[in-house]
């Protein structure tokens, strides 16, 4: 079901990808990508990193040459109460008419606040008033692009006393009320889990069926947290963790073949451990669904 | 508490003193600590925000980075973090005022020369991530109307003037060479930064050049820029100049004031 405020008709995202697992395009692996065309199925990009004009833009238009692209925001601040800023919402909008991304998400989290913009993928307190503001502002943003964009959960290290729901049905509720897609991060639900002392099955087979759009995996990092406890941080430094392809392939079960994207943004490793990281996740999804040809 | 009261006070939490975090016990009270210390749930965060925006100044502060040391750079990009965090989603253009800041403080006033290195770094980054626009088309150029039309300056191009030797202090840094030496009071530089296609590139420039250029800048008409450079420098050869920031792409249009 689709819905947008103003009745404006919006387009649904492409077709699943014949090889529905990408990798993120990071400055490092430019010339890489162009030069050896990795197989993979499509490539991820922060729009936020092509804002203004230079070399930048001239490499995405290389690369977009050969690859499906997918936009994933990290400044929109859909959760913030004081609204979007038309200004970021204007300038994603100018990279969409030009580069055709076949998918366009950010997250159910927030980073502006009065004049600083914090930059970050700061918490939310799953209440009514979050759940209204992430709504106004999914809406508002898929009415200024004219398509369906994705939510993604967040990872988190905090969790709020008053909270009225779970973070899945804060998702369900998002996607219900906007006709959003779902951008279920498993790293993301496997590090909450931890922190939170949650079941990340039960995340995953809590959200409804036909309403996730893509999937991201990542590695995280554990840290000491005192008291014989730790805490895990989404840095995205590190290949997938064993628990999180588990999850990763219970999902798949329970959703379908989505999008995948291998996500790593800090100390980068070789193009071809990414790559690698792709080889593993369409293996995974692929035999979970048991497509035999494909896991071969 | 209201999502905006949370927000407001998650944010002057982040952007606080380190030992302040703790000091909002209303503030702390929204939180589960689930066998967590709160404090330390709130110092990922604070940690994440800032920890991302010094390594933002870094990128773009190379050269002062260096001339600092990478100790006193963190310490320095820290503060400026939390007393200017970004006003909006365009990290590109983030830490414009960082220049300013190295200049009013007080642990670097023997540095005089850190505020102009600052701010050359700045200006590449500025010329990187200027926007693309098209180089003047000499087509549109005529003689007779000329001299009451403006020139206008592409958006990737920035002009500098210090009393330091910019272009020899930031070559010195990025060669990271233990044996060399650098006299900082070898004379002060006029410069263009720009960036033509995709590579910035600095054009060294001669008193009535800059003069001119800076005149442009300002959107005077060539005529008004001319007597200005005229009455300075007596022999100036208006033609050259044309012709050589034309072949460097410098212009991007010509049109009535």
């Amino acid at each position: 079901m689709l819905k947008a405020s103003n009745q404006k008709p919006i387009t649904l995202p492409g077709p699943i990808h014949q090889d529905p697992v990408g990798i993120g395009l990071r400055h490092a692996y430019y010339e890489g990508v162009v030069e050896t065309k990795p197989k993979v199925g499509w490539l991820e990009v922060h729009p936020e990193n092509y804002f203004g004009g230079g070399a930048n833009r001239y490499h995405l238009e290389k690369a977009r040459e050969l690859y499906d692209i997918s936009f994933h925001a990290v400044g929109l601040s859909l959760g913030s109460a004081d609204g979007l800023d038309g200004n970021h919402l204007q300038e994603i909008k100018d990279l969409i008419d030009i580069y055709e991304p076949f998918q366009f998400s950010d997250h159910a989290s927030w980073s502006a606040s009065g004049n600083a913009h914090l930059n970050d993928l700061l918490p939310l307190p799953y209440t009514e008033e979050s759940l209204n503001t992430v709504v106004e502002n999914v809406n508002r943003t898929q009415d200024f692009f004219g398509r369906q964009i994705l939510t993604e959960n967040p990872s988190s290290y905090i969790a709020f006393a008053d909270n009225d729901m779970e973070e899945y049905d804060f998702m369900n509720e998002i996607a219900a009320r906007t006709g959003c897609k779902i951008l279920l991060d498993i790293n993301n639900i496997y590090v909450q889990a931890h922190n939170h002392k949650k079941d990340p099955y039960e995340y995953i087979a809590a959200i409804k069926p036909g309403t996730v759009g893509e999937m991201h995996l990542a590695g995280f990092s554990e840290f000491d947290a005192g008291n014989n406890q730790t805490i895990l941080i989404d840095t995205h430094s590190n290949p997938v963790h064993d628990p999180v392809w588990d999850l990763y392939a219970f999902g798949i079960s329970k959703h379908g073949q989505t999008p995948t994207l291998i996500e790593w943004d800090e100390e980068l490793p070789p193009l071809q451990t990414l790559v690698n990281e792709a080889d593993k996740a369409r293996y995974l999804m692929f035999k979970t669904l048991d497509i035999a040809h494909a896991a071969e | 508490m209201q999502l905006s009261d949370v927000q407001s006070r998650f944010k002057t939490t982040v952007l606080g003193d380190h030992e302040a975090v703790g000091n909002d016990t209303e503030f702390q009270s929204q939180f589960i600590a689930n066998d967590i210390d709160i404090q330390k749930r709130l110092h990922y965060y604070r940690d994440s925000v800032l920890e991302k925006l010094i390594k933002v100044l870094t990128i773009t502060y190379p050269t002062v980075q260096i001339l600092v040391g990478k100790e006193f750079f963190a310490q320095v990009a820290r503060l400026y973090a939390r007393q200017n965090p970004p006003e909006s989603g365009n990290l590109n253009f983030y830490g414009e005022a960082f220049p300013k800041f190295l200049k009013d403080m007080e642990q670097t006033q023997s540095l005089s020369y850190l505020h102009d290195v600052a701010l050359y770094d700045w200006l590449f980054n500025a010329a990187y991530y200027a926007p693309d626009d098209q180089p003047l088309d000499i087509s549109t150029l005529d003689a007779e109307t000329l001299p009451e039309q403006v020139l206008r300056l592409r958006s990737s191009a920035f002009l500098i003037d210090s009393d330091f030797p910019l272009t020899k202090i930031r070559e010195f840094t990025a060669n990271n060479d233990p044996d060399a030496q650098l006299d900082i009071s070898s004379g002060g530089e006029k410069l263009l930064v720009d960036r033509p296609y995709l590579k910035v590139q600095v054009i060294a420039l001669q008193d009535d050049e800059f003069i001119m250029l800076e005149a442009i800048q300002s959107g005077k008409t060539v005529s008004e820029v001319l007597e200005m450079t005229l009455n300075v420098h007596n022999d100036f050869d208006f033609q050259s100049f044309l012709n050589k920031f034309i072949s460097f792409e410098t212009f991007s249009s010509v049109s009535a004031n």
